[in-house]
This record gives C-alpha cells, sequence and structure tokens, in this order.
C-alpha cells in the first residue's frame, strides 16, 4: 500500500459523513473506483454507521426513581436564593428592622439551618414554651434526637463519632443563643426544615430497601457532612443576632 | 447528516409529546416531585443508554441517578427554547463527561491507544462467531473515541457540538471517530 492510499483510507470517515466536497470527493470516488481494499473498508464503516443507528435506548435493571427522589429533597435549586435578614451586632435590648445586609444564604443553606433549630429542640413542646428540652450529653444520646433519625434505622450508617460529637457541642451553642434570634429569621428557618428533614428521611428509607446503593451511601454521608458546615455557619448567624 | 435525520436521531425513543414535558417542567420547577418523575420515567431510558455507553456499565445507574438530581437542581435554568429531552440530554452528556474524568482518575485503568486492537480482538476470537454485539465492542474503545462515537454515530451530535463538549478541535473529534469506526468495523466482521 502507498502513502496514497492510507491517506484515503483515513478520510472513509468523512466520506461516509457527506463531508467531502469539490476535489477531496472527486479524489475519493476516483481512488475507490480502483481500490477494492478501500471499497471493503467502505462497506464496513456504513454497516458499523448503521448498527450504531439502531442501538436504542436502555433502561436501568432497577427502579432509580427512589434514589432520586431521595436526592431531590436535599439538592440545591441553583436559581433560588432568599435574602435572610442578617445584620451585624445591634445596640443591647433594641430590635432593629429586617433588611438585607448582603448576607445571602441558598435555600439548601436555609434548610440546612433549619435543622440546627429544630434540632435544639428535642420535641415539639420546645415551640410551645413547655420547656427547654436539653440534650444528654453523650453521642448515643445525640443518635436519639430528632437530628440523627437516620441512626435509629438499623444498618442505616449515621455520622462519625467526631462529627456527631461537633454537632452536639454546636446544637447547645445554638440552644442557649436561640432566644435571641429574630423571629422572622426563625420562621424562615422553620419553614425550610421540612425540605432537608424529607431527604434525610427520603435517603433513610430508600437505604432501608436498597442498603448497599452507594449513591444513597454517598448522598447521606453528603448531608451529614452539609449539615455540619451549615450548622456552623448557623452558630455564626446566632452570635451576629445575639 | 441533514438536519431532518439528526432531529430524527436526537428524538428517538421519544413519546411523550413536548407540550406534555413543558407542562411538567414548569410543575417541576415548582417543586412538583411527581411532575419531575413523569419526566423521568419519560427519559430515563435515553439517558441510561447514554451512561452506559459513555461511561460505562459498573457506573451507568449512580451516574443516571446523578443528572437527574442535576437537572432537578438546573430546572430553573430551562427557558423552553428547545425540547426538554433535547436540554436534558446535553445537560447529561457534559455530566458524564465530567465524572468521566473523575472516574477515570481514579480507576487508573484507562485504555491507551497502545495495544487496543490486541484487546479488542483477542477476546472476541475466543468468542463464538455470533457474538457481534457491538455494546460490548463499543466499551472496550480507547476512551476518546468511545465518547466521540457514541455522541456522533449513536446520538447524533456534530462534530462541532463534539468539539464542544469535550474541549476538542473538531479535526480530533473526527480522528477520534475513525479510530472508532475502524476498530469497531473488524470487530463486526468476525
Amino acid at each position: 500500500m502507498t502513502n496514497g492510499h492510507d491517506s484515503w483510507t483515513d478520510r472513509l470517515s468523512e466520506y461516509v459523513d457527506g463531508e467531502l466536497e469539490g476535489d477531496d470527493l472527486r479524489g475519493m470516488e476516483e481512488h475507490l473506483a480502483g481500490c477494492a481494499t478501500c471499497g471493503d473498508v467502505l462497506a464496513g464503516l456504513r454497516d458499523v454507521k448503521a448498527a450504531a443507528g439502531r442501538l436504542g435506548d436502555i433502561q436501568p435493571a432497577r427502579d432509580l426513581w427512589p434514589g432520586i427522589a431521595a436526592g431531590l429533597s436535599g439538592a440545591s435549586r441553583d436559581v433560588d436564593v432568599i435574602a435572610l435578614p442578617v445584620g451585624g451586632p445591634r445596640a443591647p435590648g433594641r430590635r432593629e428592622p429586617l433588611r438585607p445586609t448582603g448576607v445571602f444564604l441558598t435555600v439548601r443553606q436555609l434548610a440546612a439551618a433549619a435543622v440546627v433549630l429544630i434540632s435544639m429542640s428535642a420535641a415539639a413542646t420546645w415551640w410551645a414554651g413547655v420547656g427547654v428540652a436539653t440534650h444528654p450529653g453523650s453521642d448515643v444520646a445525640l443518635d436519639a434526637s430528632p437530628l440523627s433519625p437516620v441512626t435509629a434505622v438499623a444498618d442505616v450508617p449515621g455520622p462519625s463519632p467526631e462529627m456527631a460529637g461537633e454537632l452536639h457541642a454546636l446544637e447547645e451553642t445554638l440552644a442557649q443563643a436561640r432566644a435571641r434570634l429574630d423571629p422572622n429569621t426563625v420562621r424562615i428557618l422553620e419553614k425550610n426544615l421540612g425540605v432537608i428533614q424529607r431527604a434525610i428521611d427520603e435517603s433513610v428509607q430508600a437505604l432501608a430497601v436498597d442498603p448497599d446503593n452507594a449513591f444513597l451511601l454517598e448522598h447521606l454521608q453528603r448531608a451529614y457532612r452539609e449539615k455540619a458546615d451549615f450548622l456552623r455557619e448557623a452558630a455564626s448567624l446566632a452570635e451576629w443576632e445575639g | 447528516m441533514d438536519e431532518a435525520e439528526l432531529q430524527s436521531r436526537k428524538n428517538r425513543g421519544r413519546s411523550v409529546p413536548a407540550q406534555a414535558d413543558l407542562t411538567d417542567v414548569r410543575r417541576a420547577a415548582r417543586g412538583d416531585h411527581e411532575a419531575f418523575e413523569r419526566l423521568y420515567r419519560s427519559q430515563v431510558g435515553r439517558v441510561h443508554a447514554l451512561a452506559r455507553r459513555m461511561v460505562g456499565d459498573d457506573v451507568a445507574e449512580d451516574l443516571t441517578q446523578e443528572v437527574f438530581i442535576r437537572a432537578w437542581e438546573k430546572l430553573g435554568s430551562f427557558r423552553g427554547e428547545a425540547k426538554f429531552g433535547t436540554w436534558l440530554h446535553r445537560l447529561a452528556v457534559n455530566h458524564l463527561l465530567t465524572r468521566r474524568e473523575t472516574l477515570r482518575r481514579r480507576e487508573a485503568r484507562t485504555a491507551s491507544g497502545e495495544g487496543i486492537l490486541e484487546r479488542l480482538t483477542a477476546p472476541l476470537k475466543r468468542s463464538s462467531a455470533a457474538a457481534l454485539d457491538l455494546e460490548v465492542a463499543m466499551g472496550r474503545l480507547p476512551e476518546g473515541a468511545k465518547q466521540v462515537f457514541v455522541l456522533y454515530d449513536v446520538e447524533g451530535y456534530g462534530h462541532d457540538d463534539i468539539a464542544e463538549f469535550m474541549n476538542i478541535s473538531v479535526g480530533t473529534s473526527k480522528s477520534q471517530l475513525h479510530r472508532a469506526r475502524m476498530l469497531l468495523r473488524g470487530y463486526l466482521e468476525r
């Protein structure tokens, strides 16, 4: 074979796709007219292209929707940003009017921070003012709190001991600061509680059915990590509000 | 490939009317999970097939889930200029190519061009002559050639789109396509 032959062979796909024009097209057709080898290659390439065009959709072997549904609740919407009235320190005893001050939290951040507030209470009675529940001072006790409902399900991994300890410490800090938070801030955070709580619950439910699903496990662990991140932010928020 | 053929290829398998998609997209953008589930059911076969062919069977289901969650996050950016399936497909291609890079670095078992012919042909010589499975052969292609082949010959994208997706030149896209076809031709002829 000559170099000229190889150069035509290398362009056979372009010929198959109708991309050759003018002298290139004429040259290719002249070469094909006298080259049986390239004719065979051309037929093979056309067969490949045709076979690829016949390939259809492939349904997954299992229903992926439960895992996706679990992920939706914890997913952030890129365009959803809510201005949160977070100001700097204010004079003691004086309520500042709500106003945006350039500090914005995404819905996901708000949702995670909502967990902070709710987790400061050990029961709904906390909101009704019946009494302030205290958190037992151990990781085991933390597992039983609303903050970590997943740990109530057998074989579903909870946060690492280190993370659980940090969560607990932040909870205590925030529990002490909660009364000083602006009611509107609390309302916004509380409103978003369901979002992240649903993500956790649905992850747990999905894992109960499919405990080896790597995607769900990663999703749950990511939720824990995000929760820790936002707990820290919420602690800062409480400091600002205080 | 003319425009009509391209659209036909890209719309292959689409049985849900575009208007129904658009209604569900609007609902889903407002947080309606049921509407998004309908969109998922109408598109999952196409996205999953793309994931299997571009990245591999072992991670295709996880990546399919990631694509739909990513789509949920990005629904606000869907303006309706294109069909939802087209928008989703482009999002999926971008996500899969990004994740492919991550997976490739992690697994460190990239198929280089060297010896690919031997890898392609050796198992086939041991298999039956009837086992002409294009899907299997595609899975054994070198990475770059595989992505371009799937995007061009299976999914119907042009070289300009593929060059943009993969951050390569149009010439590279064409040469990778030819390389893939030549390797697969050898397989189909056995």
